[in-house]
């Protein structure tokens, strides 16, 4: 099982890296006609990058083959990945999958609305929405935090940090 | 020489000066916690309040709000997985893992005592050998920083664990998005897509920071079914013991020596330096799979590299008046401001006023332990907060942070799209830490590597070109090969 995702997986990068050595680096980068040295021009560190990102994708996806060749029945389970932002839970059913679709869909909301709304608002509102969406659902708790929080958070940046915070359709109040 | 000391003594010793020092610290662990409150904010920001003070006053608080930044970001490393400051990514590697274990307070006692101790050796290192170290700094040039900056990347493979594959790919996806914004040598643009001229500057660390490690952290608690935080109360009241400041020693040492050298060489900063004491650290380990699982030697090693540049960046400034990093940049503005000018002048016209700074320096790292004691009896309650309130706060402290860097939407665009890149890449075992580690040294790398070769007109013999290009180059080799050893004795055996 492991073995066909890390097939899957090399060949995944090996494309993207082809695609951005074929096109994204031509169209993204704009050089000059004359260069007088080949490694001084400005496509040429992202394409020895993806080249390089190339090359791994297909040694990924080449151990992967000789492994499921070399074994009778590929492992159902790897290991746990290593990276200190796993929170030592995997998702497993479709409701984590929507409570994920959900919450990626509050973020981007929330970067909709900064600039109407303004960061104080904006933040009231996906504090509320998150707190709802993992399940608590406790007023007392939601309704303080939901407004303390960005409240003490702008008071703390504008009068401490002198930055200023954008409060949007809440500009009116600070006149 | 003893009357210069007493002189330094008469200046350092006012009441006014202690006062400043320690406010300088603890307000510097306090910005250094923030994520997206930068150090250079922090001293910056105090900058003015030093005009009215005395020069030695007003550097020692300016140095204190640096050398408890430089600590404070561990703080929300070690609890929320979400770094305060640049080199506390690494920190992150093994401190969260701790903290979700209910060992929070342990990691931050570790951490703590790991950073006085590594910012006390800089501080020595700074007293004792300004002039040498600043001597040796001065001989890096484009093709040394080059070759440098290809060994501290051997650090990838440390902090991959057990997916070196996808830690370079990491990597390289970290290089390649350096790589966006103004070409240095042609000025044209590279990958400024949709007509985003805020591209043209590059992309912000910060935000990237930010997204890369609270980002996924917060999106994975809602993939998550059930509750994931084994908490036990007895321990989360446990901090470090001395078996464990012991065990941790070896690493805190060498840290502190990494951090040192590389503090000393201007423009490198303290991510290399963590991330290459901690790989150092996991190298030497008895254990080194257990480091990014919460291996508190972990911890250690990337604090004691981190505060081990603290005193080193002062040693270009204090001994030639060449700011090591943008700090001590804004440092040197203070000496100016106050009409000091650092440099070989300073030890001779102001020798009191240098010996005032070094005893108010090595005053700092007992007030950082003080602060730091302080602090963490408070700050450790919030690992006991629960996650679906926790979370959504994190998440908005990000935001204001990310907005803050630059008074710029456009970064907490950036901030958003990077979590979800490092949710990705959690889901597909991709480690987070390569891909910073990568982004942090790209541009260095990149530039000295294309000024190397504007210098010798396309000739790559330049690379090789004295003997500290030829150290830093075997050393790399020597890594290569002791990670290719290590990777072939623990592959697992195929079954028959």
């Amino acid at each position: 099982m492991r073995a066909h995702g890390d097939i899957v997986f090399g060949l995944v990068v090996t494309l993207v890296a082809a695609l951005m050595m074929t096109v994204v680096i031509p169209v993204g980068i704009d050089s000059p006609g004359e260069v007088d040295i080949l490694a001084l021009s400005p496509s040429f560190w992202p394409l020895v990058i993806m080249a390089l990102m190339g090359s791994i994708g297909l040694v990924v996806t080449l151990r992967a083959l000789l492994a499921l060749r070399a074994a009778k029945e590929p492992d159902a389970a790897g290991p746990l990945p290593d990276n200190a932002s796993t929170a030592g839970a995997t998702a497993s059913g479709g409701g984590s999958n929507a409570r994920v679709v959900a919450c990626v869909a509050i973020l981007f909301a929330f970067q909709q609305l900064l600039e109407p709304l303004g960061l104080v608002l904006a933040s009231t509102l996906v504090i509320t929405a998150l707190m709802l969406l993992a399940g608590e659902r406790r007023a007392r708790l939601i309704v303080p935090i939901a407004l303390l929080v960005p409240a003490g958070l702008y008071l703390f940046f504008t009068h401490v940090a002198m930055v200023q915070i954008p409060l949007g359709v809440l500009e009116p109040l600070t006149r | 020489m003893i009357e210069n000391i007493a002189a330094g003594f008469a200046l350092f010793a006012s009441v006014d000066s202690f006062l400043a020092l320690l406010a300088g610290v603890a307000i510097g662990v306090i910005i250094g916690a923030i994520p997206g409150m930068t150090v250079t904010m922090g001293v910056a920001l105090a900058l003015p309040f030093t005009f009215s003070m005395h020069p030695v006053t007003g550097i020692l608080l300016l140095l204190g709000v640096y050398k408890g930044g430089i600590y404070g970001g561990s703080i929300t490393a070690i609890l929320i997985n979400t770094p305060g400051t640049p080199p506390a990514a690494c920190t992150v590697l093994d401190g969260y893992p701790l903290a979700r274990r209910g060992e929070a307070r342990r990691a931050l006692d570790i951490a703590l005592y790991a950073s006085c101790f590594a910012d006390f050796m800089s501080n020595l290192a700074l007293i004792a050998l300004a002039g040498f170290l600043a001597v040796f700094a001065l001989r890096f040039g484009p093709p040394e920083f080059f070759t440098l900056i290809v060994f501290s990347l051997t650090i990838i493979a440390g902090v991959s664990g057990d997916e070196l594959a996808r830690g370079l790919i990491s990597a390289c996806l970290g290089l390649i998005l350096a790589t966006v914004g103004l070409d240095l040598i042609y000025g044209t643009g590279r990958f400024i897509f949709f007509d985003q001229y805020e591209l043209m500057a590059g992309l912000n660390f910060i935000p990237v920071l930010i997204g890369l490690f609270a980002l996924p952290t917060i999106i994975n608690h809602y993939a998550s079914d059930t509750p994931v935080r084994e908490r036990v109360a007895d321990l989360a009241a446990r901090g470090a013991s001395l078996a464990d400041f012991r065990r941790c020693f070896p690493s805190i040492l060498r840290g502190s020596v990494i951090g040192v050298v590389l503090g000393a060489i201007p423009g490198i900063g303290g991510a290399p330096a963590a991330f290459l004491s901690y790989s150092e650290a996991r190298r030497n380990a008895a254990n080194p799979d257990d480091f990014g699982k919460g291996e508190i030697e972990g911890v250690a090693a990337a604090e004691a590299g981190n505060n081990g540049v603290a005193g080193a960046t002062m040693i270009p400034l204090l001994a030639l008046g060449v700011p090591g990093d943008i700090i001590t940049a804004v440092i040197l503005g203070a000496f100016m401001i106050h009409g000091l000018r650092p440099g070989p002048l300073l030890f001779q016209e102001n020798i009191d006023i240098v010996y005032a700074i070094f005893m108010g320096i090595m005053l700092s790292s007992v007030y950082l332990l003080v602060v730091g004691r302080l602090s963490i009896r408070f700050i450790s309650r919030i690992a006991d907060v629960p996650d679906r309130l926790l979370m959504p706060v994190v998440l908005v402290l990000c935001a204001f942070g990310a907005y803050a860097v630059n008074n710029s939407f456009f970064d907490l665009l950036v901030m958003l799209c990077m979590g979800l890149v490092g949710f990705l890449m959690l889901k597909t075992r991709i480690p987070a830490a390569p891909f910073l580690i990568a982004f942090v040294l790209g541009p260095l790398l990149e530039d000295s590597f294309r000024q190397s070769l504007q210098l010798s007109e396309g000739t790559i013999g330049i690379f090789f070109r004295n003997e500290i290009c030829i150290a830093f180059w075997v050393l790399t080799a020597l890594a290569l090969a002791l990670t290719v050893r290590r990777g072939l004795a623990t592959r697992p055996r195929p079954a028959a």
